[in-house]
């Protein structure tokens, strides 16, 4: 498995926009990991008459906020949770989707219809009007809840691309020569089959970052997400609205550090797809 | 003395649609031996593959071995076993080697990983022991450096080893009993006698009893101490492999000898078999190979049975014997 990581590691780096990808998304990760330790606390208020509204400058590197917080801490801090919310969300929706796919491509008839045509079903209503509906009603959501809610809101796509592929693989030579040496069902899906489409999973997960953070800050931005005073890029951009014209910094940072990770993120992982798909090769 | 593996009136049906089925593989009985080799063979579409699929009960969907069938393993019939006893015959104690070595591995498991995974599928060891054993069972096949290969992938390897990696697989539970599809048909004629004489030693070192199914008759002489031909889903010819070849009784059989060159003797214009194999929708209702046989007459228009040509050799032709 090692070897194979290395070479998908060699693949995406020997693309142009893979590589800056990749770079990109260390460094973000990087200062998402140690920036919180060395900038002050991101919900601490300084003198709200002298210290709101700072320029960028020599004290704050990215200026305050009107409440007199540090923006880079802020940004730092948000980006930090943005990345373990998209991480942890994409990640769960993927385990549940490839799962679901693989119950559904390895149980031809009665199962792989009723799921297949369940997921259909919720295809058909778009994820963002789920998402509203729902935290609409649930007012101050709690993070895990709201991570769970990105995670099952997002894997259907990842479902049926794994049951098409193990319906595929379920005719290869190897899977019938593994029945024939007397392997179970469970064994087969899960040591023969999921190996085979770990490849699409990882492309499919590392989109699905992206798509989450988006949609996290989204719904920040609504009001619906994160709640103050917990720094969200989102949420930045929110309160930022009434100083726009004369404190800008206050909302193109975060800003700026949304559109930076997600097409970080999306370059690695059209990267990644072109390095794994066989007719791009 | 009962034999390893007795086949009674085989049969695997098929359904085509408005309630009719087909059989592709209609009422074969065979006995193998310990220690010896049979060889079933016959041309592609002929049922000898799928003969074999139904020996482990894994006839592809929808088709299915008729209940009526008999397979004896050891006095144990399996028709009878349930699908946790079956999987432990698979494998276990009938090994199988499929055709392609090519796509009979996964592609992304390494070869240390696939042996071990078959040791450990009917033995209770740990890890690390599968893969001593699997390091071992290299070495048995003949794979140089074994303990290196182990964690090599099937990409890395030439088709005749990944056959041998493949034999390795099926050796791992210690079967009694190893079904060789077409084990060479995919690999360089050089590497196809490695192979064969690798079969042959295992068989001779293990006392394993040798199922080879094949088309090709090269491959059989020397090799199988008995054959069977199979045309059309049934066995025309039975006897041991010298007989046949000495003097093959059915018309089907000496069509076969027929369509091979010969290195030795006079050169002779091949005579191939007209025609080709039908497919099992459009059997005829009398000698299945009637249409295709030079020797046809007014008697064919009714199936034969099994009739004896000399002793312990049968063919499927009334002009087969002296029996009316």
């Amino acid at each position: 498995m090692s070897d194979r990581a290395r070479t998908l590691f060699d693949a995406v780096w020997k693309r142009p926009s893979g590589r800056a990808g990749l770079l990109a998304l260390a460094s973000l990760a990087l200062l998402a990991l140690i920036g919180p330790f060395m900038l002050p606390d991101p919900t601490m208020q300084g003198d709200l008459l002298t210290q709101s509204l700072l320029p960028p400058g020599a004290g704050h590197l990215l200026g305050t906020d009107q409440l007199s917080r540090d923006v880079l801490s802020r940004v730092v801090n948000g980006l930090r949770l943005s990345l373990v919310i998209g991480l942890t969300a994409a990640i769960l929706a993927v385990v549940f989707g490839a799962a679901v796919g693989l119950v559904a491509g390895a149980r031809p008839g009665v199962v792989d219809a009723l799921l297949m045509r369940t997921v259909d079903a919720l295809l058909a209503i778009p994820r963002l009007f789920i998402l509203l509906l729902v935290l609409a009603v649930w007012d101050r959501v709690p993070l895990p809840a709201l991570v769970l809610l990105l995670a099952l809101t997002g894997w259907y796509g990842t479902s049926r691309l794994v049951r098409a592929e193990t319906v595929r693989l379920r005719h290869e030579d190897f899977v019938r020569a593994a029945e024939a040496l007397g392997a179970g069902r469970l064994r087969i899906a899960l040591h023969h089959i999921l190996p085979n489409v770990a490849a699409p999973i990882l492309v499919a997960g590392t989109l699905g970052v992206g798509d989450v953070i988006l949609l996290e800050a989204g719904l920040t931005y609504l009001g619906l997400g994160i709640r103050p005073p917990t720094p969200s890029l989102g949420g930045m951009v929110l309160d930022s609205r009434a100083v726009f014209a004369t404190a800008p910094w206050t909302s193109i940072f975060p800003g700026l550090v949304i559109v930076l990770t997600v097409l970080s993120v999306n370059l690695v992982g059209d990267a990644l797809r072109e390095a794994l798909d066989p007719r791009s090769a | 003395m009962t034999p390893l593996l007795e086949v009674r009136d085989l049969r695997v049906s098929f359904p085509v649609g408005e309630g009719r089925t087909i059989h592709p593989v209609d009422g074969v009985s065979f006995a193998l031996e310990r220690g010896r080799t049979l060889a079933l063979v016959g041309e592609s579409g002929c049922g000898k593959s799928l003969t074999g699929l139904a020996l482990l009960r894994l006839v592809p969907m929808p088709g299915r071995v008729e209940p009526s069938s008999v397979i004896r393993l050891d006095g144990e019939e399996l028709m009878t076993f349930d699908e946790e006893a079956m999987r432990a015959v698979r494998g276990g104690r009938i090994g199988m080697v499929f055709q392609d070595p090519m796509t009979s591995l996964n592609p992304v498991l390494t070869i240390g990983d696939q042996i071990a995974e078959a040791v450990r599928a009917h033995r209770k060891v740990s890890k690390s022991e599968a893969l001593a054993r699997a390091e071992s069972l290299l070495a048995e096949v003949g794979i140089a450096d074994p303990a290196r290969r182990l964690g090599e992938y099937p990409h890395q390897l030439s088709g005749g080893m990944r056959q041998r990696v493949m034999i390795a697989i099926a050796l791992a539970a210690e079967p009694e009993i190893l079904i060789a599809d077409e084990p060479t048909t995919a690999l360089d004629v050089t590497v196809q006698a490695q192979i064969l004489e690798l079969l042959d030693r295992l068989r001779t070192q293990r006392g394993m009893a040798v199922l080879l199914i094949t088309h090709d008759l090269g491959v059989v002489a020397g090799r199988a101490d008995d054959m069977c031909v199979m045309y059309a889903g049934q066995i025309v010819e039975r006897a041991s492999t010298r007989q046949v070849f000495e003097a093959p009784a059915h018309p089907y059989t000496r069509g076969l000898f027929g369509s091979v060159p010969t290195i030795t003797g006079p050169r002779e214009r091949l005579t191939p078999i007209a025609g080709s194999v039908p497919p099992p929708t459009a059997w005829p209702t009398g000698c299945r190979f009637a249409p295709r046989c030079p020797e046809r007459f007014a008697r064919c228009v009714t199936m034969p049975s099994l009739r004896r040509a000399g002793p312990g050799h049968e063919s499927r032709c009334w002009l087969t014997g002296d029996e009316p």
